[in-house]
């Protein structure tokens, strides 16, 4: 771990790196079997490994939502978890557990709260529910180079992003996966002519060998940046999550004691 | 890879509506083997919504005519099973659906004019604008639903706008209801002597449980005699009866305090009205909790449903033919609408809908409201659930809301809620210009099966689930999932809190490490 943590990409402050370090090796599909008494060790937010030194001065934080799409075993969750904690895990099963992870990087001077989303396995068959896609600022669509017929349902996916995703501005970076073998299909001209013929950035990248997959990343990240519009208006008034209790509303009780009540 | 998967679950799921799909994440939130599937193509089933052209496509499912003829299913049997088969594939079972658009195909720009003259060319054009609820439904903010997506974490895939207003139909035309503390002494509608009765009888009804000895006094009274016995004036009782308690004359004195407190206790918890309304609509809250079960291992399969079901001479259910397989369950949960006849309850109640695209609101403001309006029975329709929502919620584009009605069936839908519709809204020749012109509508009418014994005639551990009911929130379907739940697994937790993926740190024991494999070879379906 400590070796690896030294290929953090020169955008990332030194801290963040060290903070990812902390994290173990994750053996995700552990998480759920025994239910609640799983070998998982409750760690506090990720915002308070991050604090002081990495958030720059009084820089504000950006949250993104990431979107991981592509045909089942191209190596979407391979290359969501080499970019938050660089590990590889050829025996992975599943990301079971495992909704979204999230990383601060520094992209362009500015703070991001990365959160990159996974399909949770429901792309096996084509099952994604539309809730996934909403609020998404980019997407990455994965597929192998080394399957021909991953790489012919890129169109199919980047279709099925549109009817979802519920603005048209969505920055979108096709990826073509596993570099690292030689059975090549597709070749990388025809990667950046599909990727040129739907206006979308491209990147050839391995999971495995930890090619590109920073740069990936980080590139999307600035191509949202850039995008006016797209991430300033992240928090729109009057959406609601629950569990923000807001104990400025709480005067509008019933039980509460306002200076009204003189009236009664 | 194809469309190889396991053969084996603990629970098999067929579709995906509201009560299915909360069991489906509670199942595999424990670690059970859960496969999801649905035949339709998309999520929710009853409890779907759509997009404008999605709807049409289901609209237009809804009228062919029904298909009574069986599955081709020729599944291998072991000694003593037989095999139930399913209807092929079930059309929705919505029915006296009546859609129709009320403005020309296509209009010439007009201009300058400050009301945009509406054109269906236009309305069809914005299609992915709109989210259409079947079964639109509130929360309350310290309902049920509210309270399991917090516990669950699954509140996390969920966004919800407050109601900012609750409206009722008084005296002929439509009145905006003080529901807070801060509204009572705002509204100009209430005299000071009025609010201060009002805010006393609120008082008594927050706290009437502890007090014993003044319910047996109101035991066999309606809350109507109630509130005429506190003295209040007619408005008073009208808002109170009609718009807070959301009931009638003949509801009970316990019951309508009951709902009252159910109103006041969810004030202010989010906004000033009680209610939340999901974002992008009802439909997105049965996803979300598939979204739960697939993040936990649950395997999903839309399109795809069960032919036939294989039942053991001990009257259990061994599997499910599906798409030429057999699929070993332990547990089948299914929802009513995809139940073979032979389970299905006699009569149930039904439940009459309607959906408006109007041109403005119901009741003109100065900014974009959610409303809710109890309308109150009258002589030709009993009482009308009526919500209004505008483009940010994401349910209709700019410039429209959408009005959806809901009232317990006694005719066809269009003649249950008629009457009311016209007195909201200008129908094509109308003119009133205090009211919104009617763009677009549909009717329909569907089952009410949470009132229906639904385990008589079925293997023990087949368990099937209602569709929609008739509240206003989603207590019925919580209530029945946890009950199903608890017979399936009565040693497991319900929805126990799922961590956020930045508290998921694991040990790297070599102990965990070696307990590893033979957790796999247990649970873990075969891939
Ligand atoms: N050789 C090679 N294998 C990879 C690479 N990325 C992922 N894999 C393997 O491909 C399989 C599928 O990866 P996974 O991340 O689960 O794919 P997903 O289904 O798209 O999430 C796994 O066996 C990975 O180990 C890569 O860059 N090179
Ligand atoms: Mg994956």
């Amino acid at each position: 771990m400590e070796g690896k943590a030294k290929q953090a990409t020169p955008t990332e402050t030194a801290a963040s790196a060290r903070s990812r370090t902390k994290r173990c090796q994750a053996n995700l599909s552990e998480i759920f079997k025994t239910s609640c008494s799983s070998p998982v060790v409750m760690a506090h937010k990720k915002l308070d490994d991050y604090t002081e030194d990495d958030l720059g001065q009084d820089q504000p934080i950006t949250s993104l939502k990431i979107l991981v799409i592509g045909e089942s075993n191209v190596g979407k969750s391979s290359l969501m978890n080499r970019f938050i904690d660089d590990t590889f895990d050829p025996n992975m099963a599943n990301t079971i557990g495992v909704d979204y992870r999230s990383r601060v990087v520094n992209v362009d001077g500015q703070t991001v709260q990365l959160g990159i989303w996974d399909t949770a396995g429901q792309e096996r068959f084509r099952t994604l529910t539309p809730t996934y896609y909403r609020n998404a600022q980019g997407a990455v669509i994965v597929y192998d180079v080394t399957r021909r017929q991953t790489f012919e349902r890129v169109e199919q996916w980047l279709q099925e992003l549109d009817a979802y995703v519920n603005r048209t501005d969505v920055v979108k970076m096709i990826v073509g996966n596993k570099t690292d073998l030689k059975n090549r299909e597709v070749s990388r001209e025809e990667g950046q002519q599909l990727a040129r013929r739907h206006s979308t950035l491209f990147i050839e990248a391995s999971a495995l060998e930890n090619d590109n997959v920073q740069v990936c990343f980080e590139d999307l990240v600035y191509h949202i940046l850039q995008t006016p519009g797209l991430w300033e208006a992240r928090v729109q008034p009057g959406r609601i999550q629950l569990g923000d209790n807001n104990p400025s509303l709480s005067e509008m009780t019933w039980n509460c004691i306002s200076p009204n009540c003189s009236l009664l | 890879m194809g469309d190889e998967f396991p053969k084996e679950y603990d629970v098999i799921v067929v579709g995906t509506g509201m009560t299915e799909s909360i069991l489906a994440a509670a199942a595999s939130r424990v670690g059970k083997r859960v496969l999801h599937l649905d035949s339709n193509e998309y999520y929710g089933g009853l409890w779907a919504s759509f997009n404008f052209e999605g709807l049409q496509q289901w609209v237009g499912d809804c009228q062919k005519p029904k298909d009574e003829t069986e599955c081709k299913a020729d599944p291998q049997l072991a000694d003593g099973e037989s095999a139930i088969k399913m209807r092929v594939l079930n059309p929705p079972t919505a029915t006296n659906v009546k859609e129709q658009w009320h403005v020309p195909e296509a209009v010439e720009s007009s201009g300058d004019d400050a009301k945009k003259a509406w054109s269906q060319e236009e309305v069809k054009k914005l299609y992915r604008k709109f989210n259409i609820d079947l079964a639109p439904k509130l929360l309350y903010s310290r309902g049920a639903l509210v309270e399991l997506l917090i516990s669950s974490n699954i509140a996390r895939y969920t966004e919800f706008r407050n109601v900012t207003r609750v409206v009722t139909w008084h005296e002929g035309k439509l009145t905006p209801v003080p529901c807070s503390r801060a509204d009572v002494f705002a509204t100009q509608n209430i005299t000071v002597v009025e609010k201060r009765m009002l805010m006393n009888l609120l008082q008594e009804c927050t706290e009437y449980e502890g007090n014993p000895e003044k319910l047996k006094k109101h035991e066999n009274q309606s809350f109507l005699d109630f509130l005429k016995d506190k003295q209040l004036t007619d408005n008073l009782i009208h808002y109170v009866l009609y718009a807070i308690a959301m009931s009638t004359e003949e509801t009970p004195c316990i019951e309508g305090m009951s709902r009252t407190q159910k109103f006041l206790l969810s004030l202010g918890r989010y906004g000033n009205t009680p209610f939340l309304w999901p974002m992008y609509g009802s439909g997105e809250i049965p996803q979300a909790f598939c979204r739960l079960c697939a993040v936990f291992g649950g395997l999903y399969h839309l399109k795809r449903g069960a032919e036939a079901l294989i039942v053991g001479s001990d009257n259990t259910l061994k599997a499910i033919h599906s798409d030429r397989e057999n699929l070993k369950s332990n547990y089948l949960v299914m929802g009513l609408d995809y139940a073979p006849d032979s389970f299905l309850p006699e009569e149930s109640p039904g439940i009459s809908r309607g959906v408006f695209l109007i041109d403005s609101s119901i009741l003109a403001a100065d900014k974009e409201h959610l409303t809710l309006l109890e309308f109150p029975p009258d002589e030709s329709s009993g009482p009308v659930t009526i919500v209004e929502v505008g483009s940010l919620t994401n349910a209709c584009p700019q410039g429209l809301y959408m009005v959806h009605m809901t009232t317990k069936q006694k005719g066809s839908a269009e003649e249950d809620l008629m009457s009311v519709a016209k007195k909201l809204m200008n129908f094509p020749g109308e003119t009133d210009e205090s009211k919104p012109n009617l763009v677009w509508s549909m009717f329909f009418n569907m089952k009410d099966t949470s009132t229906c014994d639904l385990g008589a005639n079925t293997p023990t551990n087949l368990f099937l689930t209602s569709g929609p009911d008739l509240d206003l929130d989603f207590d019925f379907a919580i209530k029945q999932a946890k009950e199903i739940f608890s017979k399936m697994y009565p040693e497991d937790e319900f929805l126990p809190r799922a961590p956020d993926p930045e508290e998921i740190i694991l040990d790297d024991d070599d102990e965990d490490k070696q307990k590893q494999p033979e957790e796999k070879a247990s649970e873990e379906p075969q891939e």
